[in-house]
């Protein structure tokens, strides 16, 4: 299998860029919404993703990748399943896709119809959330999704706990992911309680800058021709940026956030509207996430303002029908900010 | 190359005209059978006809004899566009067998989409994405696959012109596009290349292909050529790309040279020019993140700026002869559209992308099953069905003759089918006809704009669709087709002025088309007529009031007869009785909006909602 454009090699789409690393770094923003036209790269940037994670322990042969246990080592659903000491391994973080077109029972997880079928026996088979434990679930085309699949996916990713009652069969199963989703705007808008669940919004546009669009289009190309040799080409910076996010998430729990950067995150959120704490503490996590990224010690202002229309231009959208921007509306509340 | 429109009078440039679309026909053919993956596709804009026919004719001869041919229509399951469950395999092998989707079919070969500009959504999504990715990922009835899918796709698009059309997402990601229309017989008859010869031809050039090298002025060119024809999809210019390439390797060159990115131009650039452009929107203060790099110091972005001039200068040239050759192409009437278009900030081919909804319910809401076989739209319910089957199992094993048989798996009958079924809501699309004469005063129009507003609130809260007819001056025209986006509607709203006369059976002739379209789709239309009732223009665009209003009546009286549902909010400050007449024969609500109250009318709409699900309309 050809693997995924490199994320190093994307072309500009900084923003979009801030954002995915930021979640990598920090989970608890909860996830990225990216909105923009077909073809702007956003599928590619997820999945380029991937790649750029350290490789997580888990415990052999566990189908919701667990943590070994601190105290046995063992996990809880193999202990149930009667197996003896399991071993553990390091893999690669889940990055699942859920696709379009994809079934409920797909999703959940559902009954093993092969062995129902042959045997007669009941047994649970894992489906997408149960593979997207400790990891990401990427939504391609979010607005298209059925809405009782979106409202499942509500529960779970506020729940963390998938909850199984169908088909005969009654379970719960960890399901801790970060969901990235991606969407176009134009098909219609994703309703308010889906929105808010994201912790950041990205709006990406098709570059306007002639050298920017040239070696957009120039690297396609190269990749498509010759898959294997562009990822050897940018062998290196992918593994430099995977150094650089896997000492981020180190150093995070470190980072400082002053009284101050939390006085001004608050104000900004008052001044702006925003509801609840949520707008608030996501501002907060992304501004550490993004100082550790960059190195720093402690998180500054610069940092705030570099982020502050990813964590709340969102959440804005109060009025479907409010023409002003909200871009516009968070880069002057920044600026009033300041001058106060 | 000129390629007129076929409307000529003269029989000759018409003859003319139809040699010229064929033999661009051809070419695009040779061109994309070389490779048909790396072009993304064909769209073919023509009805069904024998130079379609031949066409696709010989593009079955000339592809690779091991290359599949998968045809697609817009009814198309998902199940069996994407793969799924193979009930007959897993029931027989007693082991979860899947069945290769369509998509994973055409691996290697080409997909027809018949009646492309009727794709729906969710078949379009997919098609997109697989073009995209070049794999099929499936997920559904408990099977996890993916699986490569390199294809080119040929879109007969066999929508009439200017109404529907493909869809743009789908359009972009098709390298070519050609227009059979203006052929005719004569032309397909004449001057064939025999077959054979064309082949090897082929052949040769699809080994020559792998050699063929690029310059390093062609890419920066194209991509200037596209910018200035206002193509703004970063693929135009790879697919320019990707068939200059090709044609060098046709012409058997090992380099490609000027004229054949002249012809690639042509190709794909020709029929993009002016048709699918959106200009991006105005960049504003605030600062986006696509903001140019280092080079803030350069006066225009579009231009390179590059430290080597003489390269730079080579880059003009090739573009300004690739600009040159681009425009030739164009259709005369086209460009003039295009202007005209852009002027007013409109995209052509934009309004009206259709797709049959499915309100067979396949999706919804989901109820219990029922007993019934898994044919067509109806999806099995395999639990269900194996539940149905268990308490039958001792008796069949006992009449079962082979031991063998009685002893495995369960046995299933027909009669054991169980089906899924769905609650299938149709969507309603409002269609707002707003009178924006001189007479709906400046205020008038203000509360009616507001209380349109009130109306688009709820509609978002029920995920409606709106759209919008405005009638002023002679004319009525759709401003805003059919869209679920909240923020357009406002757009168009806002940029609405006033002034002009009435013509009322304008706008309610327009508004009586434009439903039966959204009912094609399968949707369900509600109009909402905002008026002061005083027509005074003609459908001819005359000023004659009495005959204004005999016109204004009988539209009201088709539309009563059509039997849509309607309501007439009347903006007159006493209530108008031509007004009040022309509900009636609507045969819909009447509201008179002395005062703007929001909330009157707001409840108005939802009690006519309800009561017309309660009616089961």
């Amino acid at each position: 299998m050809v693997k995924a454009f490199p994320f190093s090699a994307i072309v500009g789409q900084s923003g979009m860029q801030r954002a995915l690393i930021c979640a990598a770094i920090e989970p608890d923003i909860g996830g990225v919404l990216i909105y923009g036209d077909r073809g702007t790269g956003k599928s590619t940037a997820v999945r380029g993703l991937a790649d750029l994670l350290p490789k997580i322990e888990v415990v052999e042969g566990c189908p919701y990748q667990c943590a070994p246990d601190p105290d046995s080592g063992s996990c809880e659903h193999l202990a149930d399943a009667g197996k003896a000491e399991p071993k553990t391994r390091l893999r690669a973080v889940p990055v699942v896709n859920l696709p379009l077109g994809a079934t409920d029972d797909r999703v959940v997880g559902a009954l093993d119809i092969e062995l129902a079928l042959t045997q007669g026996q009941r047994r649970f088979e894992p489906g997408l959330l149960a593979q997207a434990n400790r990891g990401f679930l990427y939504i391609d085309e979010v607005n298209l999704l059925e809405d009782h699949l979106v409202d499942l996916l509500l529960d779970v990713a506020a729940s963390g706990e998938n909850l199984v009652e169908r088909e005969g069969l009654s379970l719960r199963h960890p399901a801790r992911f970060v969901l990235v989703g991606s969407g176009n705007p134009e098909e219609g808008e994703l309703r308010p309680q889906l929105l808010d669940r994201f912790g950041l919004c990205v709006d990406v546009r098709t570059p306007e800058d002639m050298k920017e669009r040239i070696e957009v289009i120039r690297l396609r190309d190269e990749y498509e021709r010759s898959p294997q040799t562009f990822i050897k080409r940018f062998a290196r910076k992918q593994g430099a940026l995977r150094k650089r996010i896997a000492q981020a998430r180190e150093r995070v729990a470190d980072v400082v956030v002053s009284d101050e950067l939390l006085e001004q995150i608050a104000s900004l959120c008052l001044a702006l509207g925003t509801d609840g704490l949520r707008g608030e503490l996501t501002l907060m996590r992304t501004a550490r996430a993004l100082a550790a990224y960059e190195g720093k010690d402690a998180a500054s202002l610069s940092h705030l303002q570099e982020v502050a229309e990813l964590a709340l231009a969102h959440r804005l959208r109060r009025d479907p029908l409010d023409e002003s921007r909200p871009a516009v509306r968070v880069a002057k509340a920044l600026q009033a900010l300041e001058l106060s | 190359m000129t390629a007129g429109v076929a409307a000529a009078p003269d029989r000759d440039a018409a003859l003319q005209a139809s040699a010229e679309h064929w033999q661009q026909a051809q070419l695009a053919l040779d061109v994309f059978v070389l490779a048909p993956a790396a072009l993304g596709g064909v769209r073919i804009i023509s009805w069904s006809s024998p130079a379609r026919d031949a066409w696709l004719e010989a593009m079955g001869q000339l592809l690779p004899a091991s290359a599949p041919l998968i045809a697609i229509h817009p009814q198309v399951d998902d199940g069996r566009l994407l793969g799924g469950l193979d009930l007959a395999q897993t029931v027989a092998n007693g082991r979860v067998t899947m069945a290769a989707g369509l998509l994973a079919q055409a691996h290697g070969g080409v997909l027809l989409a018949r009646m492309a500009e009727r794709l729906g959504d969710a078949q379009c999504a997919a098609l997109c994405a697989t073009l995209d990715e070049q794999r099929v990922r499936t997920e559904r009835d408990g099977l996890s696959a993916v699986v490569p899918a390199q294809f080119g796709c040929v879109a007969l698009d066999e929508g009439l012109p200017g109404e529907e059309a493909l869809t743009p997402a789908l359009a972009d990601r098709l390298a070519l596009s050609i227009d059979l229309h203006p052929v005719m017989q004569a032309a397909v008859c004449h001057g064939r290349e025999p077959l054979q010869r064309r082949g090897e031809r082929i052949r040769a050039a699809r080994v020559q292909l792998e050699l063929v090298t690029t310059p390093d002025t062609l890419l920066p060119a194209l991509c200037q050529t596209a910018w200035k024809l206002n193509i703004f999809s970063l693929r135009a210019p790879l697919w320019a790309l990707r068939a200059a390439r090709a044609v060098a390797a046709l012409a058997g060159a090992a380099r490609v040279l000027p004229e054949h990115a002249e012809i690639a131009v042509q190709l794909v650039f020709g029929p993009r020019a002016g048709t699918m452009a959106e200009p991006p929107p105005a960049e504003e203060q605030g600062g986006q993140d696509a903001t140019p790099p280092e080079d803030s110091g350069a006066a225009d972005n579009t231009q390179l700026n590059d430290p080597d001039d003489a390269q730079q200068a080579d880059v003009d040239d090739l573009t300004e002869m690739l600009l040159q050759s681009a425009q030739a192409a164009l259709p005369q009437q086209l460009l003039a559209q295009a202007a005209f278009a852009r002027s007013r900030g409109e995209v052509i081919g934009s309004g009206g992308r259709f797709g049959p909804m499915r309100i067979a319910a396949e999706r919804g809401v989901p109820l219990a099953s029922r007993a019934g076989r898994p044919v067509g739209r109806a999806r099995l319910d395999l639990l269900a069905t194996l539940r149905r089957a268990m308490p039958w199992q001792r008796l069949r094993r006992g009449a079962e003759p082979d031991p063998v048989v009685a002893q495995g798996r369960p046995l299933i009958r027909p009669e054991d089918f169980a089906v899924r079924r769905f609650k299938q809501h149709a969507p309603t699309v409002t269609l707002f006809v707003v009178d924006a004469s001189g007479s709906a005063a400046m205020q008038r129009l203000a509360e009616a704009k507001g209380a349109v507003e009130q109306l688009l609130a709820e509609c978002y809260v029920r995920r409606d669709e709106v759209a919008l007819i405005v009638f002023r001056g002679r004319s009525s025209e759709l401003l805003l087709p059919p869209t679920r986006s909240l923020v357009r509607a406002k757009r168009a709203l806002t940029q609405l002025a006033g002034g002009g006369g009435t013509p009322l059976a304008s706008g309610l002739r327009r508004a009586l088309v434009e439903s039966q379209r959204i009912r094609r789709r399968g949707a369900v239309p509600l109009l909402v007529v905002m008026s002061d009732g005083r027509p005074n223009v003609t459908l001819e665009g005359a000023g004659d009031r009495g005959l204004a209003e005999q016109q204004a009546r009988a539209a009201a009286r088709a539309i009563g007869h059509a039997g849509e549902a309607a309501i007439f909010v009347d903006t007159s400050v006493r209530g108008q009785r031509l007004a009040q007449e022309l509900s009636e024969l609507m045969g819909g609500g009447y509201l008179p909006l002395p005062h703007v109250d929001h909330r009157a009318l707001t409840e108005h709409l939802r009690s006519f909602n309800g009561a017309r699900a309660s009616a089961g309309r």
